[in-house]
């Protein structure tokens, strides 16, 4: 027999790939980190599959925020390979102007303001993703504009 | 300004490399072929099995929380996803006259096998054990429904519906408590813990062990734990038990001061807490 939902998850995964991919190198600015936890991310929805109503993009970005939180893959670091293209992703985020913003934030305010303006939940999505509050991701939301403001005009 | 900076987020962001192909999926390894694994094979007992199904179905049918499954999502299609805790217990409790003790686990097909239930298809199932009045729903299929007091019913954790059933003259069937609940984190942690409030209707505050694996110093801390539509309640006196979905039903156990056994999982939320996975009282 088929493993037919295994496949359908797959089909989903395999959709909303480029857009997670990219939110996690924002949030986490590493490509082997944000590798890893997309793998993770993918092997979590095999174990146990977001819920119906759940987004999927911003289920696969929780995820493999948290697991990246979790681990953060010292080794990775030593490889010259993998080194020299997190040296090349940064040097990107860098150039260009939202890395250079969202590099002003911490990592958790990076995570919010990439779920809801790249990813595009909603102010409530997003607090139910993380399991905060709705306040909570307003005020972060408007804490981190307010610095991203604030170096608007230095960068 | 946030316009704006939503605009060059998106644009900037669609700028930067996609992960090749290649590599969007895990390397393979044990587990994942294990995983593939778990799609092999159907046992002899279908038959026996779809007898079941159809009488499951018709109750199942007639239950309005078969209506409550919530929509797909809207940005895909076809989703292979579950349905909750919640949504189980409330379909189980449509099987019983009455209800003396309900509790559900999610399984995979490797534990079919342990609670009799091997020749199911699917792979991701809800196990729901009541202890009652289930004669109902076996009533027709064995020999002595008045002696009939627990009943285990087997979900798809993808539709819904009940795909097997069994049915045993014990209050409460010991196969169900050896079974290995799927919900939990791989890095769930289970500790003792005392109560000290409610914030209904989703927060518990314990005091336990800051290092619940510690085993000289424990120094004490409180623990703010999030309960959702997965949480498992399990709330036992002697051989009764006490039914909740919620943790507000649970409230009137919870009282200040009550020593509980809680599994959560092992990593903090932004805010602070951390989801309540289980939560049972030591009374057993």
């Amino acid at each position: 027999m088929a493993d037919e939902t295994g496949s359908a998850w797959e089909d989903l995964y395999r959709e909303a790939v480029p857009r997670v991919y990219r939110a996690l190198l924002a949030t986490l600015r590493d490509p082997r980190i944000a590798e890893d936890a997309l793998h993770d991310a993918f092997a979590e929805g095999l174990r146990r599959p977001p819920l119906r109503s759940e987004n999927l993009p911003g289920w696969l970005f929780r995820v493999a925020v948290r697991r990246a939180r979790r681990h953060r893959w010292p080794f990775a670091r030593l490889d010259p390979t993998v080194r020299s293209r997190a040296d090349e992703i940064a040097a990107l985020l860098d150039r260009l102007e939202t890395g250079r913003l969202l590099a002003l934030l911490t990592e958790r305010q990076r995570a919010i303001v990439v779920a809801h303006y790249y990813l595009g939940l909603t102010h409530a999505e997003t607090a139910q993703l993380f399991g905060v509050r709705a306040g909570t991701v307003s005020a972060t939301i408007a804490q981190a504009i307010a610095r991203m403001r604030e170096g608007a005009s230095h960068v | 300004m946030s316009d704006r900076i939503a605009d060059i987020v998106r644009r900037d962001l669609d700028a930067l490399p996609v992960l090749p192909q290649d590599r969007w999926l895990p390397p393979k390894s044990g587990s994942r072929r294990a995983w593939s694994a778990l799609f092999l094979g159907i046992g002899a007992l279908a038959v026996l099995t779809a007898a079941v199904v159809v009488g499951g179905a018709l109750r199942a049918s007639r239950s309005t929380a078969l209506e409550s499954v919530p929509p797909a999502s809207r940005a895909t299609t076809a989703p292979p996803l579950r349905i909750t805790r919640q949504d189980v217990l409330a379909r189980g409790q449509t099987l019983a006259a009455r209800v003396d003790r309900i509790e559900a686990k999610l399984i995979g097909r490797d534990q079919l096998d342990a609670i009799g239930f091997g020749a199911a298809q699917g792979e991701l199932f809800w196990v729901v054990a009541i202890s009652g009045d289930v004669s109902a729903f076996f009533g027709s299929l064995l020999p002595s429904p008045s002696e009939i007091r627990h009943g285990v019913y087997l979900y798809d954790a993808r539709s819904g519906l009940v795909v097997a059933g069994t049915a045993g003259t014990d209050y409460w069937p010991s196969r169900f408590d050896r079974l290995r609940d799927e919900s939990l984190a791989a890095d769930s942690r289970t500790f003792g813990a005392t109560v000290v409030e409610l914030r209904l209707p989703d927060i518990v505050v314990v005091r336990a062990p800051v290092d619940p694996g510690a085993n000289s110093t424990r120094p004490l801390g409180e623990w703010t734990l999030r309960a959702d539509a997965d949480t498992a309640y399990t709330w036992t006196a002697s051989f009764k038990g006490g039914n909740a979905f919620s943790l507000t039903e649970m409230s009137r156990f919870l009282t200040a001061g009550i020593a509980v056994e809680i599994t959560i999982a092992g990593a903090k939320d932004v805010d602070g807490t951390y989801r309540l996975e289980h939560i049972r009282n030591f009374s057993r």
